[in-house]
């Protein structure tokens, strides 16, 4: 799948990447009212990672029911809106304009987890009751299936998963970027307009597989793993620690090209594990002393 | 022939030439192929439902795509597989030869057929440094050509866009560009209006305008030239070769005029000119835009942008414009003026 906030609002990556060949799509996330975002630098480059500070620029709920969703309903894959809010009401009155694309859509992802807004955000995602909340009144305003969208920059995911799934999440979509500095050391200032970003790329894929397994492990919810994905052996890699499906975000500022790729070499990364579908091998972290 | 906005190709450029031609600035020279040898974009033409109509026609053996001035290619900076500088670079193309024109910049690299690209690349980090140190033969992944370029409405009009039969383009990129030509005043809706154009440009903002000299040389259209550089060793050899009339000026006074860009500005009587190209640093692209508005001349500006994605995707480039946000690398990376300066 295309992770939420790399692959746009949806058309714009329509010439480069052929969606019937993939899962699906995660649209960047959309607000109540249009937003603005953040000012610029909004990217900033770290050894194996990225910093970004985009703040959820977007043309509002309205705009994407009426302009994007219905240019997306032949594209081939499953299409997740994703929705962020300041106030549990914004998320729940996105959710409710969504449902008009039930036909399209396949599922609603719920971000309670963006670091570079000042309110909602990472700041709903911290707290298992506020993110319970969140989800409960969201669950009440549509019928399409949910997936939370968590930090891993918090003390205890399994409570805020689990928290999540009881207040009606069908699933985790795991995980967002993790707030992150980058400093200019001869102007003394930060490299982003934003001061912090979210961290994102290969550098947090060993957080982001730890936080699929122990969501995994405690809840066997479905989970859309990511962080980091550059690669087949990556995806496969998330789907040991329990995934079932895997996002690609990072990957694709450097190359549009690697989500058709991991497709096509899946089916041999899967076959060196000794297993023949992607349902055999999900969260079978193997954790016997056994060497073979 | 078809030249594209924002939906480039990847296409593996061999860099045939890598020559230092100032202090910590090369002049790099890469041969590219026709899109057949593309696979994996031209799968992705094939089998799309709702590809791209541009990057499709072009699928089986044709030409690749021709930037034109003002455009430019994301360079992958680091190995295929390397997780070290994840990002592209962005870089604007300095000349394009094998495709109905001739080269300008050392045309004697060229042999046969051979499609060629040029850039004048300054080091500024880890990634132009790695380009910078490459060997000649070596092979760089590169998406381009991306964005918006100045108004060279020929290079739209040879694709077949009814510029002048008013026929309405399908592709919304030569909509908003039809509109935009009209709406300005004194616009640049035919070719007539590039008859007379003033080229600013400061610093590195000589790679995209010394391209537009050389495809108004092409198009025997009359320009100035006033180009800016802090010093000698930052000034670039090939505007001697550039047959119109070049106004240098460095800080230092090393070569040319002493004094900046501006300056030459200052000189120019802005009412003998049709339009107005400008790029570099943003006091200089302000100050050509005021001066221009108050003649009544319309002027283009471009803009530079950390980038991640480079083609519209990923918001990261954006900002902010006069009346909205603006996408340095889908929307521009050439602007109205207006549309950034309030």
């Amino acid at each position: 799948m295309l992770a939420s906030g790399t692959a746009g609002i949806g058309l714009d990556i329509l010439p480069f990447v052929d969606l019937s060949k993939l899962g699906g799509i995660i649209l960047k996330s959309v607000t109540l009212e249009p937003r603005a975002g953040n000012p610029a630098p909004r990217i900033w480059e770290i050894s194996c990672g990225v910093l970004n500070a985009v703040g959820l620029e977007n043309p509002g709920v309205d705009a994407l029911v009426r302009d994007v969703i219905p240019r997306l309903g032949s594209c081939g894959c499953a299409v997740i809106a994703s929705i962020a809010g300041q106030t549990e009401d914004e998320y729940a009155r996105c959710a409710e304009k969504l449902t008009e694309c039930s036909a399209i859509l396949a599922a609603i992802e719920i971000n309670v987890s963006c670091p570079n807004v000042k309110r909602g955000g990472i700041e709903f995602g911290s707290d298992p009751d506020a993110v319970s909340s969140v989800v409960r009144k969201v669950r009440a305003a549509t019928g399409l299936p949910l997936f939370t969208k968590l930090s891993a920059a918090v003390s205890d995911i399994v409570s805020v998963a689990s928290a999540a799934l009881e207040s009606g999440s069908s699933g985790l979509a795991l995980i967002n970027t993790l707030p992150a500095l980058a400093i200019d050391r001869v102007r003394r200032k930060p490299r982003l307009g934003n001061v912090t970003g979210g961290l994102s790329g290969p550098a947090i894929k060993p957080v982001a597989m730890r936080c699929v397994w122990e969501c995994f492990k405690a809840t066997g919810a479905p989970i859309i793993g990511g962080g980091g994905v550059m690669n087949a052996s990556d995806a496969v890699e998330f789907m040991i620690a329990g995934a079932s499906a895997v996002s690609v975000g990072t990957a694709i500022m450097r190359d549009a090209r690697i989500p058709l790729r991991i497709v096509e070499e899946l089916p041999r990364m899967i076959a060196e594990t000794g297993a023949t579908s992607v349902s055999e091998i999900v969260g079978t972290l193997r954790l016997d002393s056994t060497d073979s | 022939m078809i030249y594209g906005k924002s939906a480039g190709e990847y296409t593996a450029g061999v860099l045939v030439k890598n020559e230092e031609t100032g202090k910590n600035i090369h002049l790099l020279a890469f041969r590219i192929f026709p899109s057949s040898k593309n696979h994996a974009q031209r799968r992705v033409d094939e089998n799309s439902k709702i590809s791209n109509p541009v990057s499709r026609k072009h699928a089986h053996g044709a030409p690749p795509l021709r930037p034109y001035p003002g455009q430019f290619y994301h360079f992958l900076c680091s190995e295929n597989d390397s997780f070290e500088r994840i990002l592209r670079r962005p870089l604007s193309a300095l000349d394009a030869c094998g495709w109905e024109t001739e080269c300008t910049v050392n045309a004697e690299n060229r042999s046969g057929n051979d499609f060629l690209l040029y850039f004048l690349v300054e080091i500024a980090g880890v990634g132009t440094q790695w380009l910078c140190s490459l060997e000649e033969g070596s092979r760089v992944d590169m998406l381009g050509p991306l964005g918006r370029g100045y108004p060279f409405v020929s290079f739209l009009k040879q694709a077949g866009c009814g510029f002048h039969t008013g026929e309405v383009s399908r592709e919304p990129f030569l909509q908003e560009e039809i509109s935009r030509n009209r709406d300005q005043k004194g616009g640049c809706a035919s070719e007539g209006a590039l008859k007379n154009v003033l080229l600013v440009a400061g610093g590195m903002g000589i790679v995209p305008l010394y391209f537009a000299a050389l495809e108004l040389e092409r198009m025997g259209r009359n320009y100035t030239m006033i180009a800016g550089f802090r010093s000698k060793d930052k000034l670039f050899h090939g505007l001697n070769s550039l047959k119109g009339d070049v106004r240098i000026y460095t800080d230092d006074g090393t070569s040319g005029t002493k004094g900046m860009a501006s300056d030459g500005l200052s000189a120019v009587d802005l009412s003998a000119y049709s339009v107005v190209f400008t790029c570099g640093p943003t006091a200089m692209m302000k100050a050509a835009h005021f001066m221009a508005d108050a003649f009544g001349v319309p002027c283009y500006i471009s803009l530079t942008s950390r980038m991640g994605c480079g083609i519209g995707l990923c918001g990261c480039c954006v900002v902010k414009g006069a009346k909205k946000n603006l996408r340095v690398c889908s929307e521009g990376p050439v602007f109205i003026a207006s549309d950034f300066f309030k």
